[in-house]
């Protein structure tokens, strides 16, 4: 978020990637490519924080960033027109599944991509959709890796069909591709919590979720908080059935550590006990610091998120904001996830996909926005 | 059919029964001071009630697939004598409890009595042979059939909780609510007019086919308008410039029948080397098999508008909408037309995988999250084999879950966490919920602000869970972990303190309850939720935590008894002792 990708090149990106590809194998690419960055120093004295916007079902990437050169030699938007026109059914913006350049004129990017086989650049458009993410990238405050997925080394399409080269593991199966793209063995954005653990000593605050328990988040030491639409609930009730001993009762018995107890005989029971109150008093000891960073942060924000305020993805990344802005000062390093989802949309696509790709922009550019707010919007 | 009326006769010939909440722990054929608790009973045995099949051995857990084709027939007014002594019935009310945990949604009184009466095997039994209303009924009794309609979508909701509340057939509707998280269809990915039918009729479906043949649950869901919506069945058609859609295809595969890789009988697979179960070759041929189908065309009858009527309907298949030619599955050929249906899902119900994936996601959800392999490898023979050579058989599968010695037996690994779902259903079924204003409206539960849990919305095909979620830095399997984080543990417990004061329109009856718990003292009165609502597991210290937090109530009034109750068990329902079900 706070690193802004203006002009990495798919073929600068990918030799840096080939020059880190000594790390550990069965981590995604985009771990690596995280690595290069200085995201993970977490000695650094500034402030940065990784957020992670997951698109659940598997987002139409060849309708969100269309190539922009009809006309022009061994076009790419010719090449993509002829798979996805169809019958030529025109409806809307669309030509069967393809986007028809008209609708594209207000989306076309400054900037151009550079095909790595024939060295020639081409020019790009999003989604007609995305006109607040279109600006933050013309203005620089954001931009596009393309090419980063979850391949375990580079596969050319000669390999794929004919079987040789490593693919990446369940390459059909949404399910484990969206584990594995938030994670490997434990997930990225946890492995580099743990780093950050090294260095700072607020495990609850470092990996927050409002996108529910998730794999990208976990690490080995590490673990994410998860967050409500109302910030972090707590039970600090004065009497339950008009009794105070019941609202006592219920804390007591809802936060004992049983992990205290347990040895390598204990059986499957005990364990999930444990591990049910250990996230009940993971939450006890961290929500009053959540909250307090989010109403805190709430005054330094308000009326900062403008578009779509009550849509599930604005509301989580306001949250994410009023935790960033509301944060305790030692904190030097956060991640974070929210999520969207209903992306799997088979024949639906001509009908939502560029409403959630519109919820994505505006939700980001209002991120940003409320970054800018706080000084935080553009680092080096 | 004749039989099961008996039976069901017999049963709600049970009188509301009152346990003495000291005396656990002991068999009805032990002459303790239960019995004198039991003593409504008595007119029971004036009955002639014994069950034929129970041939006087010790109940269940031996013979598994057991006499489950014949069971469909076997009980009959002439075998129905005796008493629960000579049955050598020997299930306390702590294991007929958990029983209930597992094959419906909680525990009373009466329904503890029951099982002891009957024993598993005869519960089963009893309850294979009942049915309810069917949901897409009531919805057009209640007036939702009408045009004004035509946008719903919510009030399938409404008939879905009213049975899941109150229906006698607490078996089945168990087994329709985890068939339908194994067959995931959910609202949020279906737009058509009348959702509250076709969801309503996907309820329906799986009532009708729960405890029948494999085959036929899964053909018949496949028809479904939910089900060819959710994955795009319905309406893909032959495009000679395009390819079919593939969701079905793929995930009739990856979640209905086979999953990825092969399998051993016990469900592993070696994990060194994981052999593909299908080749995306297969799931193209298979997503051209199963073009041209699509909706019924339907008329309206009274109070039923057409559109809403052909939710009712198994999809119809039209050749010409079909990929033309005969097309290769798994190496064999399928011909072209309406029959590569059936012969498509005669290969997915044959594969060796089906019977141990099934087996595996059956037991995860009515028993334990980490089944041993030979508790699979029971279930999925049953699976392979009835016993009388029918393959699929789900009465017989559905029996060797639940009675399974790993299931029945004292078995220290045996252990899930109960979903935020179930615990609310268990609240109401324990304490008798009913719908103040008839309409069943209990709003969506599915925020992380309530119980974080909605049936039928679960956020994809793969459900709210997967079966192999670890939480973190755990090194067992817990699946259901995946609902839980800081925001929905607490949000439960909020949710739920509202739910224990009636704030819904779906509320407890605490008048009759006050009527059995009247006399009852505060350690009585903790041990009775323990039985009903944990099945005895909870800890001494619990057990005294909680008798100690109500022990200063007062409770001459009403108002005092219904505090009093509503304290002693939503503490209980609070506790991570109650949350995982053994």
């Amino acid at each position: 978020m706070t690193q802004s990708v203006t002009s990495i090149t798919r073929r600068a990106l990918l030799k840096k990637a080939s020059a880190i590809a000594v790390g550990p194998a069965a981590l995604p690419l985009s771990m690596h490519l995280l690595g290069m960055g200085n995201a993970a120093a977490a000695t650094a004295t500034d402030y940065k924080a990784l957020v992670c916007v997951f698109m659940y079902g598997g987002n139409d990437h060849y309708n969100t960033i269309i190539p922009f050169d009809a006309g022009e030699t061994d076009s790419f938007y010719e090449k993509y027109y002829h798979v996805r026109k169809g019958y030529g059914l025109i409806k809307g913006n669309y030509e069967g599944m393809a986007l028809r350049t008209s609708s594209l004129i207000n989306t076309v990017l400054n900037a151009s991509a550079l095909d790595p086989v024939s060295e020639r650049t081409v020019k790009m458009a999003l989604a007609p959709g995305m006109e607040a993410m279109h600006k933050l990238i013309n203005e620089g405050h954001a931009g596009i890796l393309l090419n980063v997925g979850t391949l375990e080394e580079p596969l050319t399409k000669a390999q794929f069909f004919s079987g040789k080269g490593n693919r990446p593991s369940d390459i059909f199966s949404h399910t484990q591709s969206q584990d594995w793209q938030k994670s490997a063995l434990a997930g990225w954005g946890g492995q580099l919590a743990d780093l950050f653990l090294a260095e700072q000593d607020n495990s609850a605050m470092t990996c927050i979720s409002t996108a529910g328990s998730s794999r990208f988040l976990g690490g080995t030491s590490a673990l994410a908080y998860g967050v409500g639409r109302r910030g972090a609930g707590r039970l600090n009730y004065e009497t339950l059935f008009y009794e105070h001993k019941v609202a006592k009762a219920l804390v007591t018995l809802t936060t004992k550590d049983l992990s205290l107890n347990l040895t390598s005989k204990s059986n499957n029971a005990e364990r999930m006990r444990a591990a049910y109150n250990k996230v009940m008093i993971r939450n006890e000891k961290t929500a009053e610091k959540v909250n307090k960073a989010l109403n805190l942060g709430n005054d330094l924000l308000i009326n900062s998120i403008r578009h779509d305020k009550d849509t599930t993805l604005s509301s989580q990344l306001e949250t994410v904001a009023r935790l960033i802005a509301g944060r305790p000062t030692e904190l030097k390093r956060q991640i974070f996830m929210v999520s969207l989802g209903g992306f799997d949309l088979h024949d639906g696509l001509s009908e939502r996909h560029q409403h959630l790709l519109t919820l994505v922009s505006n939700g980001l550019s209002d991120f940003t926005m409320a970054m800018n707010k706080l000084g935080l919007g553009s680092r080096p | 059919m004749h039989c099961t009326y008996n039976l069901k006769q017999v049963a709600s010939n049970l009188t509301e029964l009152q346990l003495n909440p000291i005396s656990r722990g002991h068999a009805m054929t032990e002459p303790t001071t239960s019995m004198t608790d039991v003593q409504p009973i008595h007119p029971l045995t004036l009955l002639p009630l014994s069950l034929a099949a129970c041939g006087g051995s010790a109940d269940d857990a031996v013979d598994l697939a057991g006499d489950a084709v014949s069971a469909r027939h076997d009980l009959n007014a002439n075998d129905l004598q005796g008493s629960p002594a000579t049955n050598g019935n020997t299930r306390t009310e702590e294991e007929a409890a958990a029983f209930l945990a597992r094959a419906a949604f909680g525990a009373t009184p009466k329904s503890i009595a029951r099982v002891r009466w009957l024993g598993f095997k005869n519960w089963i039994r009893w309850q294979e042979g009942l049915r309810s209303d069917k949901h897409t009924t009531w919805l057009t009794e209640n007036g939702f059939g009408t045009k004004e309609w035509l946008l719903g979508k919510a009030p399938y909701e409404r008939t879905m909780w009213r049975k899941y509340f109150t229906a006698e057939d607490e078996l089945r509707q168990r087994l329709v609510y985890a068939w339908s998280q194994i067959f995931v269809v959910s609202g949020d990915g279906i737009s058509v007019y009348f959702a509250h039918y076709s969801l309503a009729n996907y309820l329906d479906v799986l009532e009708e086919y729960v405890l029948g043949n494999f085959k036929d649950l899964l053909k018949n869901v496949t028809l479904t308008t939910a089900m060819g919506c959710f994955l795009n069945m319905r309406g893909n058609r032959y495009n000679p410039k395009a390819v079919p859609d593939e969701n079905f295809a793929r995930e009739i595969m990856q979640l209905f029948t086979i999953g990825l890789t092969h399998l051993n009988e016990d469900g592993t697979s070696n994990e060194n080397m994981k052999v593909p179960t299908y080749t995306n070759e297969d799931v193209k041929a298979l997503a051209a098999i199963l073009t041209g189908w699509d909706f019924a065309n339907a008329d309206s009858t009274i109070g039923l508008h057409s559109e809403a009527r052909r939710h009712l309907m198994p999809m119809v298949f039209d050749l010409k909408r079909h990929v033309p030619g005969g097309k290769t599955f798994f190496n064999q050929s399928i011909p072209e037309g309406e029959a590569g249906l059936d012969a498509v899902l005669d290969i997915l119900c044959n594969h060796a995988n089906t019977g141990p994936f099934i087996a595996r996601r059956l037991i995860q959800l009515l028993v334990t999250s980490n089944p041993s392999r030979r508790y699979v490898k029971d279930v999925a023979r049953v699976f392979a084999n009835n016993g009388k050579k029918v393959r699929g058989d789900l009465l017989a599968v559905t029996r060797a879950v639940l009675l399974h010695q790993e299931a029945t037996q004292e078995n220290p690994d045996r252990a899930k966490l109960r979903e935020p779902v179930l615990r609310l259903l268990q609240w109401g079924r324990t304490f008798g919920a009913r719908s103040i204003s008839g309409k069943w409206t209990l709003e969506t539960t599915g925020w992380n602000s309530r119980l974080g849990q909605m049936p039928l919305r679960a956020p994809s095909v793969f459900g709210f869970f997967s079966p192999d979620y670890h939480p973190p830095g755990e090194s067992i399997r817990a699946p259901e972990f995946q609902l839980l984080d800081e925001a929905t543990v607490v949000s439960y417990i909020k949710y739920m303190l509202s739910i224990f004061k009636n704030e819904h329109d779906v509320q407890a009856n605490y008048e009759s309850e006050i009527e059995m718990v009247r006399n009852l003292t505060n350690i009585e009165l903790v041990q009775r939720y323990n039985l009903l609502l944990t099945a005895n597991t909870l800890s001494s210290s619990t057990v005294n935590e909680v008798v100690a937090a109500i022990s200063g109530m007062k409770f001459k009034t009403n108002i005092g008894h219904t505090r009093r109750i509503g304290a002693a068990a939503f503490l209980i329902m609070c506790c991570s002792e109650y949350f995982i079900q053994t």
